[in-house]
């Protein structure tokens, strides 16, 4: 069923990866996901981060997705929000976790470009995140959703 | 985007098969019908098929000629529409519109007993409409032609001599002519500013039919004519256009040969006159060109199935003139993938030079394809049109244009092709995901 609003949502590389592969129920999960967004018709960002990290670990059928996300006119390029006072947030944070941030910061950065919705198997993140988003200015609140552990309602709610 | 040299740019049709309310088709350079099995595709063009069969019938068919060459029905029933809940019709239109603004319709209803007849034709020019109907008297004629014509009374007085206007039928046309009182026999038409012959009847002559049955590869093939009209359907008219092409020096042959090649069917094809009514095709062995590979040709019969069906395709693409109308039912029918992709760049070739290709499809690749062209400039979007075809639940076909953009993108436009593919790969690492765990 199509959405009353379409949101412009982040779809994370993990997600593209395991949208290939047959990993019980992983891979599932996030090819219904991925369906799900389509038939909702919700849009996607890409910034040039995050269609590098795509190149990196789109599958056949990922690719296929983002082909007829692209005909359709639901892909938005655009520059990630740029977020200051990051070494603020970083504070109290362990070494690992301050990496982690930084690497996966392209996420955060397009969520806040779009409507603040990340879709990522990444729960580590999602943990840092937690930990530290208070200490930063944000547009709008981050909103995190896993495909296997959340499945597509959180995605039909929107 | 004009089509050409008043080309024909839009056909609008009801109440024909599934198309009971009227739907309409923008033509462009190229113009895409896609959607699925029995969704309407060819039943936009089948009336203009008609009109063409029945234009080009060596001997007066009537209205319309059913079984043709071009489209085959048996009865009249098969044309009418017949949605549930709804009296079954009892007439169909035709409307074409030219890119002048031009535009004929013609409206034919079924009398018992008889077949169809013309019950109505219309001519619009300049937003003037001319409306002919086969009871018309000759104060109805005179009063219509004076407002359409704006002359006056006595203008018209003068063109009449005494004689009587009569409404007659031409086939699939109704016209206009003055009788003379003393013989009662009817004289030329009479159509001011609207001549039938010069503008439509050319339009629909000229058009290339290839139908999606193409026949199997013959060993000889009949000679025939090599244009520039093709009555009936094109296949029959491939081995003569080579050998025109050959004696001639054409260098369309070259052409044709490196499309072919592009697409990985064949280098080479060589008309050879078998006698003075027989021609065999003859076509390279390989894909390119190779040393001594000019006398490794074979008949068309003993190659692949895809060169035979994909030769008439490429020669039509490649013979017709600047705003003529090529209709290809499925070019893709037989083709490789790869070649599928190809194709797309030889319909793009022909529009780009003003040919208006119509291609009825069901290739995600040759649509993929398309975009690319379009994205990468070597096509550009106005001269793209798409349309989605779709039954509703009560039987009718709807259809939905839509446009390309310089990505290439098409929005909303209904397609499923990506749908269909998506599903399939799903279904099929769902299934293995699932067998790995043991469901």
């Amino acid at each position: 069923m199509k959405a009353k609003r379409s949101i412009l949502l982040v779809v994370d590389a993990s997600v593209a990866r395991s949208a290939g592969e047959t990993e019980h129920p992983v891979s599932s999960c996030c090819r219904s996901v991925l369906v799900s967004i389509r038939d909702i018709c919700h849009r996607v960002i890409m910034t040039e981060a995050i269609q590098e990290e795509w190149h990196h670990h789109a599958s056949n059928f990922t690719r296929r997705w983002l082909v007829s996300m692209y005909a359709r006119r639901k892909v938005h390029r655009c520059e990630g929000m740029h977020l200051s006072h990051l070494d603020q947030a970083c504070e109290g944070l362990s070494a690992g976790e301050q990496d982690g941030l930084r690497k996966d910061l392209c996420l955060v950065e397009a969520a806040c470009a779009g409507d603040g919705i990340i879709v990522t198997r990444d729960d580590a993140i999602r943990g840092i995140w937690h930990k530290c988003h208070d200490r930063l200015v944000l547009a709008k609140p981050v909103k995190w959703i896993n495909p296997v552990t959340d499945g597509i309602q959180p995605l039909e709610c929107l | 985007m004009a089509n050409g040299p008043d080309g024909i740019s839009k056909i609008a049709v009801r109440g024909f098969k599934s198309i009971s309310d009227e739907q309409q088709i923008e033509l462009r350079p190229l113009t895409l019908l896609a959607g699925a099995n029995s969704s309407g595709k060819s039943s936009i063009m089948q009336p203009i098929l008609l009109l063409k069969q029945t234009l080009e019938a060596p001997s007066d068919p009537g209205a319309l000629l059913l079984d043709g060459p071009n489209v085959r029905f048996t009865s009249t029933e098969q044309l009418l529409s017949q949605i549930p809940g709804r009296a079954r019709n009892s007439e169909f239109a035709v409307r074409i519109e030219l890119s002048s603004g031009r535009r004929l319709e013609a409206v034919f209803k079924r009398e018992k007993g008889v077949g169809f007849e013309v019950a109505q034709m219309c001519c619009s020019d300049d937003g003037e409409t001319l409306r002919i109907v086969p009871e018309m008297s000759h104060d109805e004629i005179r009063r219509t032609l004076v407002d359409f014509l704006a002359i006056s009374l006595a203008t018209i007085a003068k063109v009449e001599a005494g004689r009587t206007w009569s409404v007659y039928p031409e086939r699939c046309f109704l016209s206009l002519r003055l009788r003379s009182k003393k013989t009662g026999l009817p004289q030329v038409p009479f159509i001011p500013t609207l001549p039938l012959s010069e503008t439509f009847v050319p339009r629909l002559q000229g058009l290339i039919h290839l139908p999606g049955l193409r026949g199997n590869p013959r060993r000889t093939y009949p000679k025939s004519a090599a244009g520039p009209l093709f009555p009936g359907t094109f296949e029959s008219y491939v081995a003569s256009i080579i050998a025109q092409w050959q004696s001639k020096g054409d260098p369309r042959l070259l052409q044709l040969g490196l499309a072919l090649g592009d697409m990985g069917l064949t280098w080479k094809v060589k008309a050879e006159p078998v006698d003075d009514t027989q021609v065999e095709l003859r076509v390279g062995r390989l894909t390119h060109s190779k040393r001594g590979g000019a006398h490794d040709l074979v008949s068309i019969a003993d190659v692949g199935v895809g060169v035979s069906q994909s030769l008439p395709v490429v020669v039509a693409l490649i013979v017709a003139e600047p705003g003529q109308v090529v209709y290809l039912e499925q070019p893709e029918i037989h083709l490789h993938p790869r070649a599928q992709r190809r194709l797309a760049h030889v319909l793009a070739d022909a529009a780009n030079r003003g040919v208006i290709v119509v291609a009825e499809t069901h290739s995600a690749l040759l649509l993929r394809e398309v975009q690319t062209l379009v994205v990468t400039s070597r096509l550009s979007t106005d001269k793209v049109k798409l349309h989605w075809f779709q039954r509703q639940d009560d039987g009718r076909t709807i259809v939905s244009p839509a446009d390309l953009d310089e990505n290439g993108a098409y929005g909303n436009w209904p397609e499923d092709f990506d749908e269909v593919e998506l599903d399939a790969e799903k279904d099929y690492l769902d299934a293995v995901e699932g067998k790995g765990a043991g469901e």
